[in-house]
């Protein structure tokens, strides 16, 4: 019996778990996405017949739209199923189970996440074809399948490196027991300067420039490009170096903050 | 193979004054107590041994219970089981041991029990034909076998911690620790997991440590008991002493006919035990052993007796008093 069959056996279960909540999956999808998608439809409908222009920052009006769509679908693929699920298990004193089953707890919930992820892009398939069914297909992006592919290919990383700097914000669980607060602003600006709320190419040229040097383009934007087909094959791998260098600085920080946030854990809770 | 010598862990806990008031003052201003939760403990487990440990809320047992099995980190003292550092969480350690908390569930809400355990199959690499043979015999023995197939949220209480304890034990533990395993459970229930928990003792040779309120779980499972009172080993020894001390004195409830009697209580005393509580017409006295034929048959020849009763105290009510640091014929 291998080590780490029970990385398969975590993977399963999980998508079984989420494939049981059809109304859940349905439900995002049509409500989450399209509520998204028709606020950006009508604000950047005016905005476009205002200014009267074909394209803004290199988007069409149809671009801009798969964008949109492609946002909440990919960010379900990197953030997980579930926000502040770690400070939870600590505050609540579930973290117990996993201190005391033979397994690394990151090693568990990551897989968790992961299996996630792998459901969540079945949604982007979903998403892409009934995109092509409602808009004229953008001209300005080449979607291809290798694109979909390396798209999702580097959202999982994302999804790693997204895991490990929200694991780091959550674990202050340890020494503040409610950090709800916390986690929706680490959330709120790594959706803002990653490229959740308006693509970067808005942003002034400068901050654009540097922020491909910070993590945060690489939790949303990078990967959406990515799969829209704006990378190239040199840019895509110069990023991907960028990525899972700090996907190795935040593992680095995730050890030292786990060995100091457990000798502050008493397992007490609900 | 549980080893503890001078063990030591303090809680640094917030306090807040009631009110909206104590609200917004915390804001600016925390006030922090430190609580000792155990103050230089010491102890031994052999293999094959159940100890229960007893205390009143609050006392340190859980705390106890938590350090052995790596779950916090104490601040100072030494703590060996099954040769490893609790606290440092190795593998091989975590593979041989299994906490059972009462309060607390650890398996998988939104999983069927069996799903629950094929996972931890996985996670304890138990081979597929002893996993088969252990199920079959763990959830025969508690009686789930029909249950296995349903949502853990879905288990009454009983039929959870049945389900708890079969996960805690399917990889056949060496050392268990059960901390209120029998909590909330009807009496069916109870005795279910104490006949199981001893034939499971018998059949693997673990060490148990066990903490539990109710004295039927301690009376039928341990030789030997620890009883801890605020962090700190007030006694340590054979359960069966404390039965001794049950038997050398009786209780001697009288229930006069009215008649003021009071004033001839210390004549009908005479040293020779204690008051235990009186009101008008009923008394109640701890007399030493032998010299129960004589007091009652003092009492009967000299006062207006309805009712007279002897009984031996219960083995809980001298544990409750050890708890309160009472000494014997103090309470009222």
């Amino acid at each position: 019996m291998s080590k780490f069959s029970w990385v398969g056996q975590v993977f399963s279960l999980e998508i079984r778990k989420h494939l049981s909540y059809r109304v859940d999956f349905w439900s995002y999808f049509l409500g989450a996405v399209g509520a998204q998608l028709a606020i950006a439809y009508f604000l950047w409908k005016s905005i476009f017949d205002f200014l009267q222009v074909e394209k803004m920052q290199g988007y069409s009006f149809s671009g801009l739209m798969l964008y949109y769509l492609l946002v909440p679908l990919l960010n379900q693929v990197i953030r997980g199923a579930k926000l502040g699920y770690i400070s939870e298990e600590i505050y609540q004193g579930s973290l117990t189970r996993y201190l005391i089953y033979p397994v690394n707890f990151f090693a568990y919930k990551y897989t968790a996440h992961a299996a996630f992820s792998f459901y969540s892009s079945l949604q982007i398939l979903c998403g892409l074809g009934i995109f092509a069914l409602f808009f004229p297909w953008p001209a300005d992006m080449s979607i291809s399948f290798i694109s979909v592919l390396g798209g999702i290919f580097t959202a999982f990383l994302s999804g790693y490196l997204f895991f490990a700097i929200s694991a780091i914000f959550e674990m202050v669980a340890f020494w503040a027991d409610n950090v709800w607060s916390l986690v929706l602003m680490v959330y709120y600006t790594i959706n803002l300067l990653g490229g959740g709320y308006i693509p970067l190419s808005f942003f002034p040229p400068t901050l654009e420039k540097a922020l491909y040097w910070s993590p945060f383009p690489y939790l949303l934007s990078f990967p959406l490009k990515t799969l829209l087909g704006q990378e190239s094959l040199f840019s895509w791998l110069q990023g991907l170096g960028v990525l899972i260098f700090w996907a190795f600085v935040f593992t680095g920080l995730l050890s030292i903050v786990w060995q100091r946030g457990t000798r502050q854990y008493t397992g007490v809770g609900i | 193979m549980i080893e503890v010598k001078n063990l030591k862990k303090t809680f640094r806990v917030h306090e807040k004054e009631p009110g909206l008031q104590g609200s917004i003052h915390s804001l600016f201003r925390r006030q922090w107590i430190k609580k000792e939760a155990l103050r230089d403990v010491s102890l031994a487990v052999k293999p094959g041994e159940i100890l229960g440990l007893l205390g009143a809320n609050g006392a340190g047992k859980t705390t106890l219970v938590k350090v052995l099995a790596g779950i916090i980190y104490p601040d100072s003292g030494f703590v060996k089981v099954l040769g490893h550092v609790p606290w440092q969480r190795e593998n091989q350690f975590r593979k041989q041991i299994a906490l059972i908390m009462g309060q607390k569930a650890q398996l998988w809400w939104d999983l069927p029990a069996a799903d629950c355990f094929l996972l931890l199959r996985e996670i304890y690499q138990v081979p597929p034909l002893q996993y088969r043979k252990t199920l079959d015999f763990l959830s025969a023995s508690l009686g789930v076998k029909d249950l296995l197939k349903i949502q853990i949220r879905r288990l009454s209480l009983g039929e959870r911690m049945k389900m708890e304890l079969i996960a805690a034990l399917l990889h056949q533990p060496k050392v268990v620790f059960l901390d209120e395993p029998t909590i909330g459970l009807d009496f069916t229930s109870q005795r279910a997991i104490r006949d199981f928990l001893l034939q499971y003792r018998e059949e693997h040779q673990a060490a148990m440590i066990l903490t539990s309120h109710y004295m039927e779980d301690i009376e039928s499972l341990c030789e030997r008991i620890v009883i801890i009172r605020q962090g700190k080993f007030v006694y340590d020894g054979p359960l069966a002493q404390i039965a001794d001390q049950c038997r050398q004195e009786k209780v001697i409830s009288v229930t006069f006919s009215g008649e003021n009697y009071e004033k001839n209580i210390p004549f009908l005393l005479e040293g020779k035990g204690s008051i235990l509580s009186q009101s008008n017409e009923i008394l109640k006295l701890r007399i030493p052993r032998e010299q129960v034929p004589q007091v009652a048959s003092h009492l009967l020849q000299n006062f207006p007796v309805i009712d007279l009763a002897i009984s031996e105290d219960e083995i809980a009510t001298i544990i409750e008093s050890i708890f309160r640091g009472e000494e014997r014929g103090e309470e009222k």
